[in-house]
């Protein structure tokens, strides 16, 4: 475990970083993390000349596996910090650590939220997130506010431009997957071929945070707490990451709830539309919710390749590997032949 | 000669045991593995069921299309009354055909083909999540 025989070491770090005489960490357990990230609850009790006081804070590392299209520590923080400027609501970063000596690895440490995040218990739960209108409404608030970050940002350089546009950018990296799986996926080639043909133009590359979906927020009896899992974001086209919130397969079943599962798309349009000075496009929308399907079917694909291979024997990740059937289903179910232009 | 319970009615009740006696009895982080256990059951049961025939029915569509009428020597028809691997072998090579097919720009909004693909895909989920499928297809 990444904290075990390292607590000097980190109320050390801690003590520095924060300018205080002694930290004291008093408590420590594992959160719930996904695959890459390993998460800690610290609490902890911080002396110095401003006084003293209890903090309760999350520890963000690296787990074991790492995929190469999700940010490290270090630039995840630096996309925390932004996000916090521009005013999202989101965990207020504080102390980053690039020194191995400290973990044997990066880690950063944000404020604790509190909150559920589990997208299946948000769905069904409606007595969490307060309202539910002004959730959806909130929460495409809250997207319009990252989409208000766009380039240049030296402090985000490391994001790559996209050499195309982000729709055509994604097209040829989905059949660059497909062609090294070495499994035939015709249905997937189908959507991607119309998804070539129907690449909408990009306004403009903003910020996006490429997972916004119910699963990736937090929120307790009140409403939303805070916007989680920075590892994604990218420059790209905004209606993708309104394509992403508003596609069935993120729904956790409820279909009829068109924003997230959790509310009809008008309130969610309504938020995003009235911060972000931003029509939404619905035709674009349309588009970025055939391709999240496609997107959700190479990862399923990369998940299930995890397992097969034996990198990661897990019932999960095999399970999720035969889900590419439903994707498949809706992939053909958005672009049948009457989506298509006549030639 | 095989005897009984048949292997589909040992899984049958597995699956039942551990839903209905097991689940309730584990701590909530086990019970979602559990739950994961009875879905990976579940869908192993529908593949065995449906056996071959999808594969079969799969490779008769992928071969009327392309007309072809034989691989590697062998006749198709045969191919279609034979069993596993070959029907694999089979099926990889034609969809292989097909995916380039289409990423090419060979299959734009053909209807054949959409109805080759919907057909199959709808077989799919049929043993994958069949809560999935739109009521007038289960």
């Amino acid at each position: 475990m990444t904290l075990e025989g390292r607590k000097e070491a980190l109320e050390g770090f801690l003590a520095r970083a924060s300018g205080a005489t002694v930290v004291r960490v008093v408590e420590a357990r594992p959160l719930v993390g996904g695959a890459i990230q390993e998460n800690w609850y610290l609490g902890a009790e911080f002396e110095g000349p401003r006084g003293q006081g209890g903090q309760e804070l999350v520890l963000r590392t690296d787990a074991r596996s790492r995929v190469s299209v999700s940010h490290g520590r270090e630039h995840e923080f630096a996309l925390l910090r932004a996000a916090y400027e521009a005013g999202v609501r989101v965990p207020e970063p504080l102390w980053l650590c690039r020194d191995p000596a400290v973990l044997g690895k990066p880690f950063y440490l944000m404020r604790y939220v509190p909150g559920t995040a589990a997208g299946h218990v948000i769905v069904k739960e409606t007595s969490l997130g307060g309202d539910r209108l002004a959730l959806a409404e909130r929460l495409g608030e809250e997207l319009a506010r990252i989409h208000a970050i766009h380039p240049p940002r030296p402090d985000l350089d490391f994001l790559e431009v996209p050499e195309s546009s982000p729709a055509l950018d994604a097209v040829a990296r989905y059949r660059t997957y497909l062609t090294g799986h070495g499994h035939p996926y015709p249905a997937l080639e189908w959507g991607l071929r119309w998804c070539e043909l129907n690449a909408p133009a990009t306004d403009g590359l903003v910020l996006t945070h490429q997972d916004f979906r119910t699963g990736n927020y937090l929120v307790d009896q009140g409403g939303l707490t805070a916007i989680l899992d920075w590892e994604f974001c990218a420059w790209g086209d905004p209606m993708s990451d309104i394509g992403w919130f508003c596609a069935k397969c993120w729904r956790f079943g409820r279909d009829d709830m068109e924003a997230g599962g959790i509310g009809p798309r008008a309130p969610f349009y309504r938020g995003y539309e009235r911060v972000s000075g931003r029509a939404i496009d619905e035709v674009a929308v349309a588009y970025w919710e055939v391709m999240a399907h496609l997107r959700w079917a190479v990862i399923a694909l990369q998940q299930g390749a995890r397992h097969l291979s034996g990198e990661e024997p897990s019932l999960e990740l095999a399970l999720t590997g035969r889900r590419v059937a439903e994707l498949e289903f809706e992939v053909l179910q958005l672009t049948a032949p009457d989506r298509w232009s006549a030639a | 000669m095989r005897d009984r319970p048949s292997g589909a009615e040992l899984l049958d009740e597995a699956r039942a045991t551990l839903l209905k006696e097991l689940l309730d009895r584990l701590p909530s982080e086990q019970q979602h593995r559990a739950l994961m256990v009875a879905k990976a059951i579940a869908v192993a049961q529908r593949e065995l069921a449906a056996g071959e025939a999808p594969l079969r029915a799969e490779l008769a569509s992928l071969v009327d299309y392309y007309g072809e009428v034989s691989m590697n020597g062998e006749p198709f028809d045969g191919l279609t009354n034979a069993e596993g691997p070959r029907i694999q072998a089979a099926l990889v090579r034609l969809n292989r055909r097909l995916a380039e097919d289409i990423r090419a720009g060979r299959a734009d909004g053909s209807t054949t083909v959409f109805a080759l693909l919907r057909r199959v895909a709808v077989e799919k989920l049929r043993e994958s999540n069949p809560k999935l499928l739109p009521p007038e297809l289960r």
